[in-house]
């Protein structure tokens, strides 16, 4: 048996595969099992190391690894197909402690002897030997007797009918109390070997080949070893314990105990692999002495079970199981708190819980949960064993990033699942361990008091859990976005946008993208997302809400529904935008040639030199306008105008023999900037006043001082040689007050205030306007 | 016999250049269009000592002939004569390579006089052409790379210039500039007309970083 020569020894077995892992230095197992792993390796580590992988040949490894299978089946099947073989088919009654025959095959030994429907209560070497069954002969496991007692009871009523069975003369008793002779052939035909047979023989080969192909993409990293390990184990214990349960009736006491011993080995070293995984994946917990205590406990049970030393407390099996699944927890509890503020191992934690842990949970407790109670289980071995198998489809659907991030929404479904049920299991054994007297109706109670207080219970739990998303911060963010967008002018879409992806979904980083695209979508697996701009290149979001968290398809739609909506409001307002400054360079266009060039011809044509001034000053103010109103959206810079405005004021006071006293706070004036609106109604009043100084007064001196008070630009204009008295002045509003009027009604539109104030011979005109808040931001 | 090119779309104005330039300068006849493309028709035929170009132009923009102009015709010296002498459109122009500009409202014997100082080397400077030189050339020191062709072009400006340049942009006349710097107002007008320079000499530098930026050149 070459099962039973490879499983020389737990040390060593374990030994040969970390060896033979570590033949090859080559390692990609994080980049393929979980590509977002962050940082956990260089970039130039892994070049080398991918020049490394390409050297190894993946054919060859899954050729030996078929070969080990092949062997593997061979040999399982040789020893069953040289069982002692009865020809019939059956199934077990317990209750009538009696297998009712299903089958009978046509060239059989017992052809003609035994006929469908017969109930064969007992089988036996001699006439008077005839040994009858009792329920616990038809237990397909024994591991769900739950003491060495009843085990060692059981293994010497299967010696004696494997003796019965591989006698030349096999007596068959049946119910109604008929003995039937029947010699049994030394070997079953292949046809007449259970279905299950395959299915163990299956889960082994998927086990191994899911571990192999990570392990040849992966290297030899601890993880990849551990997990090919693992499915090397789950080939032990899947071709093991596929030869007990499809036995022929009975195997032989020695037998029994060696292959018990084999899939014992195989179930030990399984769940001590997938635990030491866990615990090294995606980071080292602490010291290694920890899992190298459950190796030891592993090995400690696995010799008390070969040698019977002491019967574990409830259930030999059950016992460890239960262990097994508290430690898997507790590790993964661990892993869950270690990779706080690392979304990155975070995704790999929730993964491997629903891989790992929910699956191998589900598995055993089915199977399992009920031997605390009885010595049936709730689904047959191929069924949890299928489930169990399962972790390596899981994981196979993991390395393909099968929608791996959906997880971030389902695998907390599952949990909730998988809690009800083990709720329901576990009240059931309560109920049946606790009220022996109930335990006909603890499954329905179990269900009632789920469905009454479970279920509720999680409802609101979720409620508490859940109120709080990106989805319920965006309704609000987005109404402020358009109203933005629609009533500010110079509004930048671009940083309007960044500002909502901002706030909407916290990223730890947020990069401009070279890549153009107009999708939103997730890069390296949802550690990035990557958003589309409404004009200028899209964006790199890295990690969600401060980087607690990855994107996950649920984000993209979000951003990719946002995006639509404030590109298709930006792309409208842009059309309409243009098509007002369109119409205005228009009139701009037909106010410089039509009206500019006839002032123009006014200003060099008239001989009059009054006609002549008053088309230039005409011409001037036309030119302001035009200036100004080219970009009325445009903020300028209120040190680049306070120079025009006093080379203006020089030049027109230098024509006039008035002197000018310039004095304005260009240096504290330099950090604001106004609206082109704005200045331009500043301007014109500055003119206007100087207007007004020259006709009404015969000033000697005009000064003009501009300050930054705070909050307020404060601007002066006074000159002397005021020859009015000031009632006069204010009642000058009869006739010749449409300078002042005007300027009035720009200081209105400037939001400021305009005072006028005469003493003496002097006149002072003073205006305030407020500052904008902002400094102006340097170009 | 030696020609200057006046494109300008304002009848009157264009008119008046006409008779003005040969008085002004003896010798020099003037050819005259009203359009971008008549222009072009021009410099195909011969080649021209002085260019006085209107910016707001039926088909286009004379900023545009004025590069022309200073790539393809670096002897001819190209003036901008303009409504418009706010500094965005007379600063644009200036890269271009213009190396003066009119403003049509000016009286005419000061548009003389001014044109006159233009080819002498003494160009006008307002404030606000000032500040954006000033902001221009003081805020990208030594990004000038050395030029291809070997001239000594040093793009940035010395301490007396960027003094002229900054009372200019407060709004001082030149003549306020000279008696403020102690200057004489010669060599006021000496210092703008080699800021005039430098400007050209960075739109120049700049080219050439766009063109390595672009792969026209290859940099070293």
């Amino acid at each position: 048996m070459v099962l039973h020569r490879g499983g020389v020894s737990n040390g060593g077995f374990s030994a040969s595969i970390l060896v033979l892992g570590c033949e090859y230095g080559v390692s990609r197992w994080l980049f393929h099992f979980t590509p977002l792993h962050l940082g956990s390796m260089a970039i130039e580590n892994k070049r080398n190391r991918l020049a490394k992988v390409s050297s190894r040949s993946p054919f060859r490894t899954f050729a030996v690894a078929l070969v080990i299978l092949g062997g593997v089946l061979s040999v399982a099947l040789w020893w069953s197909l040289h069982q002692p073989w009865l020809g019939i088919s059956t199934v077990p009654v317990p209750e009538r402690a009696g297998l009712r025959v299903v089958a009978v095959w046509p060239d059989g030994p017992a052809a003609g002897i035994l006929a469908i429907g017969d109930l064969v209560t007992g089988l036996g070497a001699a006439e008077g030997e005839v040994l009858l069954f009792d329920r616990y002969d038809f237990v397909s496991d024994p591991d769900l007797l739950p003491t060495f007692a009843q085990l060692n009871e059981f293994l010497s009523r299967q010696e004696q009918l494997a003796i019965a069975l591989s006698a030349p003369v096999t007596r068959i008793r049946t119910m109604d109390g008929r003995v039937a002779k029947v010699q049994a052939l030394p070997a079953r035909p292949l046809l007449a070997l259970p279905m299950e047979f395959w299915w163990y023989q299956f889960y082994a080969a998927v086990a191994l080949l899911v571990g192999v192909w990570v392990w040849t993409t992966a290297g030899s990293r601890l993880p990849a070893v551990l997990l090919l390990a693992s499915g090397l184990s789950f080939v032990v214990l899947s071709t093991s314990i596929s030869l007990i349960v499809t036995r022929e009736i009975a195997l032989s006491a020695d037998s029994f105990r060696w292959l018990l011993a084999i899939y014992h080995l195989g179930n030990n070293l399984f769940s001590l692999f997938l635990l030491a995984l866990l615990w090294n994946y995606p980071s080292r917990l602490g010291a290694r002495y920890v899992y190298w205590l459950f190796a030891l406990w592993v090995a400690v049970a696995w010799l008390n079970e070969r040698f019977q030393w002491y019967d574990l407390p409830g259930h030999n099996v059950g016992f460890q199981v239960t262990l097994f699944i508290m430690m898997a927890m507790i590790v993964i509890i661990a892993q869950w708190r270690r990779s706080r503020g690392r979304p990155a191992d975070r995704a790999v934690v929730k993964f491997l819980i629903v891989s790992i842990v929910f699956l191998n949970t589900l598995g055993l407790l089915l199977y399992y949960h009920a031997a605390w109670a009885s010595d049936s289980s709730l689904v047959p071995l191929v069924v949890s064993l299928g489930i169990v198998m399962s972790i390596y489809l899981a994981l196979v659907a993991g390395v393909l990033r099968y929608r791996l991030f959906d997880l971030d929404r389902w695998w907390l479904h599952l949990w909730i699942w998988l809690a009800a049920g083990v709720a329901i299991l576990g009240m059931d054994v309560l109920i049946s361990v606790a009220l022996p007297g109930l335990s006909r109706y603890s499954l329905i109670i179990a269900l009632l008091f789920i469905g009454w207080i479970y279920f509720p219970f999680r409802q609101w739990v979720w409620e508490k859990i859940f109120p709080v998303s990106a989805m319920s911060r965006l309704p609000d963010q987005l109404t402020k976005l358009i109203l933005r967008i629609i009533s500010d002018r110079r509004f930048d879409a671009d940083a309007a946008w960044r500002g909502l992806l901002k706030e909407i979904f916290m990223p730890l980083e947020m990069e401009v993208s070279k890549k153009g695209s107009c999708q939103p979508h997730l890069l390296s697996a949802g550690e990035r997302l990557y958003v589309p701009g409404v004009r200028c290149d899209g964006y790199e979001l890295c990690l969600a809400n401060h980087g607690g968290r990855l994107f996950g398809p649920q984000d993209v739609e979000l951003v990719a529904a946002m995006h639509e909506t404030v590109s298709r409001l930006d792309t409208q307002l842009e059309q309409y935008r243009r098509g007002v400054a369109l119409e205005r360079e228009r009139i701009m266009r037909d106010l410089h040639d039509d009206v500019g060039g006839r002032l123009l011809t006014l200003v060099h044509e008239c001989d009059g030199r009054r006609v002549s001034r008053i088309a230039r000053e005409a011409l001037d103010a036309l030119r302001e306008v035009i200036y100004f109103s080219m970009d009325t959206d445009s903020l300028v810079g209120l040190a680049d105008v306070v120079g025009r405005w006093r080379s203006q004021l020089q030049d027109r006071l230098e024509q006039q023999g008035v002197d000018l006293e310039w004095d304005w706070d260009t240096d504290a004036l330099a950090g604001f900037s106004m609206p082109a609106m704005d200045v331009l109604n500043i301007d014109r009043i500055l003119h206007e006043a100087v207007s007004n100084a020259l006709r009404h007064a015969k000033p000697r001196m005009i000064q003009v001082t501009g300050r930054v008070v705070p909050g307020e630009l404060l601007v002066t204009i006074a000159n002397d040689g005021v020859q009015l008295k000031a009632d006069e002045i204010k009642s000058e509003g009869d006739f010749g007050g449409k300078g002042i009027h005007n300027m009035k009604r720009r200081t209105k539109e400037l939001g400021g205030s305009l005072s006028i104030d005469v003493s003496e011979d002097v006149y002072r005109v003073e205006l305030r306007v407020p500052l904008p808040g902002i400094q102006q931001e340097d170009e | 016999m030696q020609y200057a090119l006046i494109v300008e779309d304002h009848d009157e104005t264009r008119n008046w250049w006409v008779q003005e330039l040969p008085r002004l300068f003896p010798g020099i006849k003037a050819d005259a269009v009203a359009t971008l493309s008549r222009a072009h028709e021009r410099l195909q035929q011969r080649n021209y000592w002085l260019a006085i170009v209107d910016i707001n132009l039926p088909d286009g923009s004379g900023v545009d002939l004025i590069a022309e102009l200073t790539s393809d015709y670096p002897d001819t010296v190209c003036v901008v004569n303009t409504i418009f002498d706010d500094d965005h459109h007379v600063f644009s122009a200036l890269r271009a390579g213009a190396q003066g500009y009119l403003v049509k409202d000016q009286p005419h014997d000061r548009q003389l006089c001014q044109l006159k100082e233009i080819l002498h080397g003494q160009p006008p400077l307002s404030p606000g052409v000032a500040r954006r030189i000033l902001r221009y050339l003081s805020e990208r020191p030594g990004d000038a790379p050395p030029p291809a062709d070997g001239e000594p072009a040093d793009s940035r400006l010395t301490e007396r210039e960027t003094e002229v340049l900054r009372l200019i942009a407060k709004g001082y006349s030149r003549p306020e500039v000279a008696r403020m710097l102690g200057l004489s107002l010669n060599t006021v007008a000496t210092y703008t007309k080699s800021i005039y320079q430098k400007l050209n000499i960075s739109r120049r530098a700049e080219a050439v970083v766009e063109a390595v930026r672009l792969g026209l050149i290859k940099s070293e």
